[in-house]
């Protein structure tokens, strides 16, 4: 599904190159549950940033389900991302001045569903994570890990093939961080291939395998 | 050193970092306080200061009008102003004015060159009555004020400065006026103005209520004083009583004529108070806008300094210092704003004195008033203390920590703070509007006067009074005679085309009027005897004033005061008088004494006597040879530039005549742009306003667009990270702006609908409501609108998503 | 350890809860714990566990929901938000993850900041930024703007930041968490550098490796003291 080639990223400071990626090689079949780990710092996260189409600034190849993405325009990256991706992120990111239907209703917003059917995938949605009472409320109203319940239902709610997770746990409580990563491994074995960032070793055991980051280089 | 010094030193350069944003807020506010300033200094001196007269309040002008034929604001005829002096019991000492032109050309040191003066002949208790004391010698004495004592003169306090060297000692010396010998009384306080600006020398009236020229004729301006205890509405009634039993005891003179009584006050001011009022309106709302604008941009930055106030917080400033900071911060902008304010303000006074028109009242002592420009400081500190403390008040909320981490939870910013910064938004919006739509108004207003015809070209066209009131060509024949010499030596001017001359021209005023009847019709009771217009006009006046005829032919030289009495009219008469006829061969009887029949020659073009947008009046014009008046104008038809023919005409008329004066040389062109002077300046200073409020409101719905783009680069960067293409984020950034903009129009043209009829009067040919100005102002602030926000969206569609995320 | 001098720090039975419309959700509950003069501490635990909570609650940057905190053998829970900032301004220094530094400000105003807030002589003022700058080795880029600093460089201006007010103790937030690993291998090393010369640190961070520079570690776990261990590598 995703094969990286020599893939680096740097940034020119003042004094040289600052690296934050370094001649990154790898290979991730569908159906995989990844966990990326390492010391802060260590560029996991630009490297999902990268998986995830959210950054175009980088050298080397990326071939992501049969496409050539290091040859492709950014539009169209951005429509590859469309069609496969889910985020979720540490801190949830959901958009404060929008409801939890209208968070979720983001992501259809911007891929042409029709309204009609965009109303029956989000209350799909709302049953499927249990959050149905929750529906017309702001984030602000929601604990942490409700929070990143609605961030999940939001990453899974265009069925993308790839769920790219930043720390998905990093801002809850043990018990629901745990609730999340059960959710995880349901939706891999849905069939939803998974690529987790994480410090904890516990998230990590829900995963296939882990690749370990620092300062840039895969150990 | 005190920290509020450092507070103050940190501000400069605080403001120096964001030196954009600083110079943005700095030009809204110099603008706003400077106009404000400005335009209420001239409201403050014109309708505001009291008159500088005793108990001005209770002073009165009397005018009549004559109710079968609709006409009003007419002078007073002597007889009235005598019966009112004995009958009246609200108003003690009616005193009379008598508007005319002296010829001064002669001082105590001999000989001077000749200046026509305005002067007025005044009763003697005139000056007394207004609490007017000379600063220099006396006014003058009840036996002054008869035939054959009445050769002394007061001066106003200008021409004394002008032409007399400021001479402490003129009080009895002698100076020559219209010929004769004068002694002055008195000089003047400066300034002093009646309803007549300009006046520059006063002489008795010399009131003589057994001439019946005087007795009937409407020729004077009366002013009177209401007597302590009674109310003007009392002064007016005994007048309207007093005017039937006139009518009664005068028919000939008084038949259909009643007084019409006003304050001094709002005769002077009466005509400009309108304008004057939409004006400060205008100002009022430039200073909304510019206050909202400072309010938006403080509002914006406090916004992205949450953070720093956060670290300096949790460093250990107290909230006293944090405040204490942005207050200094605050109050260096407004003051700034104020010092550069006061420049323009002192700058937008001069304006107005130098393009206000002449007519506007006590305009020399219009000056930047500094009280006022202390209250818009004073709110544009407020509304930088206000708005660019929010900052500080966030803090009290105490939670220092979330603003310290603001990623680590939720991370997009919250809903109050942008509601308070769109509200503002919307409120400049509205507001630009309301000025645009009054400035549109008057501009089409103003176009649409220019595009009026006046009944004669106006284009290379040189005019010139040319009075005979005195001197040796003051008797009528002499007169005459001059004209026959001198108009055939400036027709063989090389670059003249034709020459005439008129006792009166257009758009200068009504001048002379006469009563009269068609002969052979049944007469008409007196009372609803028509009045027309009377001009005395040489044979080539209509060619050289492109008047063009109509009917029938002009004057000939072979129309002398020998040949049968000859009149040529306009078509306003000739289609009241002879309505689908010819009024060719019509006979017109005219009330002149003795009285004169005229036969009715030709048909001219009407032509615009007083104003550009007043109606039309029926006018009569007779042979000047027939009727030589003392006013005369000469009219030059030129080649080519109309003033580059202005030193030869005055040479050949001093080589007839040394002595006699050429006075007040203008352009046809000038005396247009005279009559409509006001309209211009009235359309200058609010399309001026429009402009700078178009510019305030474009600034303002940049800024918030742009902080909003600010404060949402992480919200712009999830919806990127879900799938939101840059179309996706342009037409976000955008709509928000277009709602914003949407609704500020509709609140604009509400206002709009409501404040524009406060310009009803001030329109000409336009509509208070006109649906096309409505229109285009609207599409062109949205228009500014949509382009203004463009820049920010575009800098939102740049964004990248990762950068964007980690935001802080 | 337990020598009977008077600890600088007390927490007593201290929680943190932050109830929104529906949910109360608790960031500490209980904790519990003494740090005594010279001490280095380290606080750590996995995200989320009420690390920055603690420090936050320490540091006067918020306050409890229950129970007593002693800074110098006085409850400072109760007071007024001017004495707070009093507080912080004179005892606690502080050290982000984020470095927060004034973009504004050079190098030298930034550390002369907090001085400022006390109405210092200016001659003073200057002697102790010089002083601290130099402890961390930037006194040579004193009139640069931070964004002319890498972040290890900008870390240790703020560390400056943090001693140039001699504060009682310096109060530091993951300060390597946005540093790559050489950089932080310097900014711990100036931290221990410092607490050699008598300095009380307490230090929050999730790597293991950099809490073994600390004396002693509380680990943190759904917001309770669930261990408290004496680091052996720091033993000397």
């Amino acid at each position: 599904m995703i094969t990286l080639r020599n893939v680096e990223k740097f940034y020119e400071a003042g004094y040289g190159r600052t690296y934050v990626l370094r001649r990154i090689n790898m290979e991730i079949k569908e159906g995989e549950f990844v966990t990326i780990m390492g010391p802060s710092g260590a560029g996991k996260s630009t490297l999902l940033s990268i998986l995830g189409m959210l950054d175009a600034a980088w050298t080397g190849e990326f071939e992501f389900v049969g496409h050539q993405v290091h040859r492709m325009k950014p539009k169209d990256r951005v429509e590859l991302n469309k069609k496969y991706i889910g985020f979720v992120f540490q801190s949830y990111h959901l958009i404060d001045n929008l409801t939890v239907y209208e968070n979720l209703d983001i992501p259809l917003s911007y891929r042409n569903v029709k309204s009609s059917e965009r109303a029956a995938i989000v209350c799909d949605s709302l049953d499927r994570f249990h959050i149905v009472g929750k529906r017309d409320l702001y984030p602000s109203q929601l604990s942490g890990g409700q929070q990143q319940l609605v961030a999940v239902a939001r990453a899974v709610i265009a069925s993308p093939k790839l769920i790219l997770a930043d720390e998905p746990t990093g801002n809850l409580h043990s018990s629901q961080g745990k609730e999340i990563m059960e959710l995880f491994k349901k939706l891999n074995e849905e069939g939803t291939t998974i690529v987790q960032v994480t410090h904890s070793h516990d998230n990590a055991a829900y995963g296939h395998r882990v690749v370990n980051l620092a300062d840039g280089w895969i150990v | 050193m005190h920290p509020l010094v450092g507070d103050l030193r940190r501000g400069v350069r605080q403001w120096w970092k964001s030196r954009g944003l600083a110079a943005l807020a700095l030009v809204a506010l110099a603008l706003g306080i400077g106009a404000t300033t400005a335009i209420f200094s001239v409201v403050n001196a014109v309708l505001l200061q009291p008159l500088p007269f005793r108990d001005a309040d209770r002073l009165l002008a009397i005018f009549e009008k004559n109710i079968p034929q609709r006409k009003s604001d007419l002078y007073a005829a002597g007889i009235n102003i005598d019966e009112w002096r004995r009958r009246s019991l609200t108003v003690s000492g009616v005193a009379a004015i008598f508007d005319g032109k002296m010829i001064l050309t002669g001082g105590p040191g001999g000989r001077m060159e000749a200046e026509e003066l305005k002067s007025e002949r005044v009763s003697a208790n005139l000056f007394p009555l207004l609490g007017v004391h000379p600063v220099l010698g006396r006014g003058f004495l009840a036996s002054e004020d008869v035939p054959g004592q009445s050769n002394v003169a007061v001066l106003s306090y200008e021409l004394w400065q002008r032409r007399f060297g400021a001479d402490p000692s003129i009080p009895g010396k002698s100076i020559r006026l219209r010929g004769s010998s004068y002694t002055v009384v008195g000089v003047l306080p400066a300034g002093f103005s009646l309803i007549e600006p300009g006046v520059d020398v006063w002489t008795p009236l010399n009131f003589d209520i057994n001439d019946p020229r005087v007795a009937s004729g409407r020729s004077l301006t009366a002013i009177a004083r209401l007597r302590r205890g009674v109310t003007f509405e009392q002064a007016v009634s005994e007048f309207d009583s007093m005017g039937a039993s006139l009518e009664a005891a005068y028919p000939a003179i008084d038949s259909g004529y009643r007084a019409v009584v006003r304050p001094l006050a709002e005769q002077i001011v009466g005509k400009t108070r309108q304008a004057l009022l939409v004006l400060l309106a205008a100002v009022g709302l430039l200073l909304g806008i510019a206050c909202a604008n400072v309010a938006n941009l403080l509002l914006a930055r406090g916004a992205t300094r949450r953070k720093e106030i956060a670290v300096r917080a949790a460093l250990g400033a107290s909230r006293l210092r944090i405040t204490m900071q942005l207050l200094a911060e605050s109050v260096l902008l407004a003051l700034a704003g104020g010092a550069l304010g006061a420049v323009l303000a002192a700058a937008g006074v001069t304006l107005v004195k130098r393009l206000g028109p002449a007519n506007l009242p006590h305009l020399a002592q219009i000056h930047a008033d500094w009280r006022l420009l202390l209250f818009a400081v004073v709110i544009s500190v407020l509304t930088g203390v206000l708005f660019g403390m929010a900052p500080a008040l966030q803090i009290s909320s105490g939670n220092l920590n979330a603003a310290l981490v603001e990623t680590g939870r939720g991370g997009t910013v919250g809903r109050s703070g942008r509601m308070l910064r769109s509200g503002l938004v919307v409120l400049e919006i509205a507001l630009a509007l309301v000025v645009l739509i009054g400035a549109t108004l008057l501009t089409r207003s103003f176009n649409r006067l220019r595009s009026v015809n006046p009944g004669f070209d106006s284009s290379n066209l040189l005019t010139s009074r040319l009075p005979f009131s005195a001197g040796r060509n003051a008797a009528p024949p002499r007169r005459v005679a001059f004209l026959r010499a001198v108009m055939p030596q400036l027709a063989a001017l090389p670059g003249v085309r034709s020459v005439g001359a008129s006792s009166g021209l257009p758009l200068v005023g009504l001048d002379a009027g006469v009563m009269f009847a068609v002969a052979d019709r049944p007469a008409p009771p007196p009372d609803q005897r028509p009045m027309a217009l009377t001009r005395s006009v040489t044979p080539d006046y209509f060619r050289a004033m492109g008047i063009p005829l109509v009917a029938g032919r002009e004057f000939t030289d072979a129309d002398t005061s020998r040949s049968p009495a000859v009149a040529v009219i306009d078509q306003a008469l000739a289609r009241r008088f002879w309505p689908g006829a010819s009024p060719l061969g019509g006979r017109l009887a005219l009330d002149w004494s003795p009285p004169v029949v005229a036969e009715v020659v030709g048909v001219v073009g009407s032509v615009k006597p007083e104003t550009v947008q007043g109606e039309d009046w029926a006018t009569i014009y007779s042979p000047y040879d027939q009727r030589p008046t003392p006013a005369t104008n000469l009219v030059i038809r030129t080649a080519g530039e109309p003033l580059a023919l202005a030193a030869s005409v005055q040479g050949e008329v001093r080589r007839l005549d040394p002595d006699q004066p050429l006075v007040q040389m203008q352009t046809g062109d000038e005396i247009v742009a005279k009559a409509m002077a006001g309209a211009r300046f009235n359309t200058l200073l609010l399309g001026l306003f429009g402009v700078i409020s178009f510019v305030l409101a474009a600034v303002g719905i940049y800024g918030v667009v742009s902080y909003d783009v600010g404060e949402r680069v992480q919200e712009l960067g999830i919806r990127m990270a879900l799938g939101a293409q840059k179309s996706d984020v342009l037409s976000l950034i955008l709509g928000h702006a277009v709602r914003l903009a949407a609704l500020g129009i509709a609140l604009g043209l509400a206002g709009a609908l409501v404040l524009t009829r406060l310009m009803e009067s001030m329109l000409f040919g336009v509509h208070p409501r006109d649906f096309g100005t409505y229109a285009a102002a609207a599409v062109g602030l949205a228009a500014v609108a949509l382009a203004a926000s463009y820049l920010p969206a575009r800098r939102a569609m740049s964004l990248d998503p990762i950068t964007a995320l980690r935001h802080e | 350890m337990e020598n009977g001098s008077e600890a600088l720090i007390r927490l007593d039975q201290v929680s943190k809860v932050f109830i929104t419309d529906e949910v109360e959700t608790h960031a500490l509950a209980g904790i519990h714990f003494e740090l005594k003069k010279g001490e280095y501490l380290s606080i750590a635990g996995p995200s989320g566990c009420g690390k920055s909570t603690l420090l936050a609650i320490l540091g006067l940057l918020d306050t409890p929901s229950d129970g007593v905190y002693y800074l110098n053998g006085k409850p400072v829970t109760g007071l007024k938000l001017s004495e707070r900032a009093r507080i912080r301004n004179r005892e606690i220094g502080f050290i982000f993850q984020a470095f927060n530094l004034i973009g504004d400000l050079t190098v030298y105003e930034n550390v002369e900041l907090p001085l400022t807030y006390r109405g210092m002589p200016g001659s003073e003022r200057k002697r102790r930024v010089q002083e601290a700058l130099e402890r961390v080795g930037m006194s040579h880029r004193m009139k640069h703007y931070p964004s002319q600093l890498s972040g290890g460089q900008q870390q240790r201006v703020a560390v400056a930041r943090a001693l140039g007010g001699d504060p009682l103790i310096l109060l530091a937030d993951e300060p390597t968490g946005n540093l790559d690993s050489a950089n932080g291998e310097a900014v711990m090393s100036l931290l221990k550098e410092l607490h050699t010369a008598g300095a009380t640190v307490c230090m929050v961070t999730h790597d293991p490796r950099y809490a073994e520079f600390a004396d002693r570690t509380i680990r943190l776990f759904d917001g309770r003291i669930v261990e408290e261990q004496v680091e052996p590598a720091a033993k000397h």
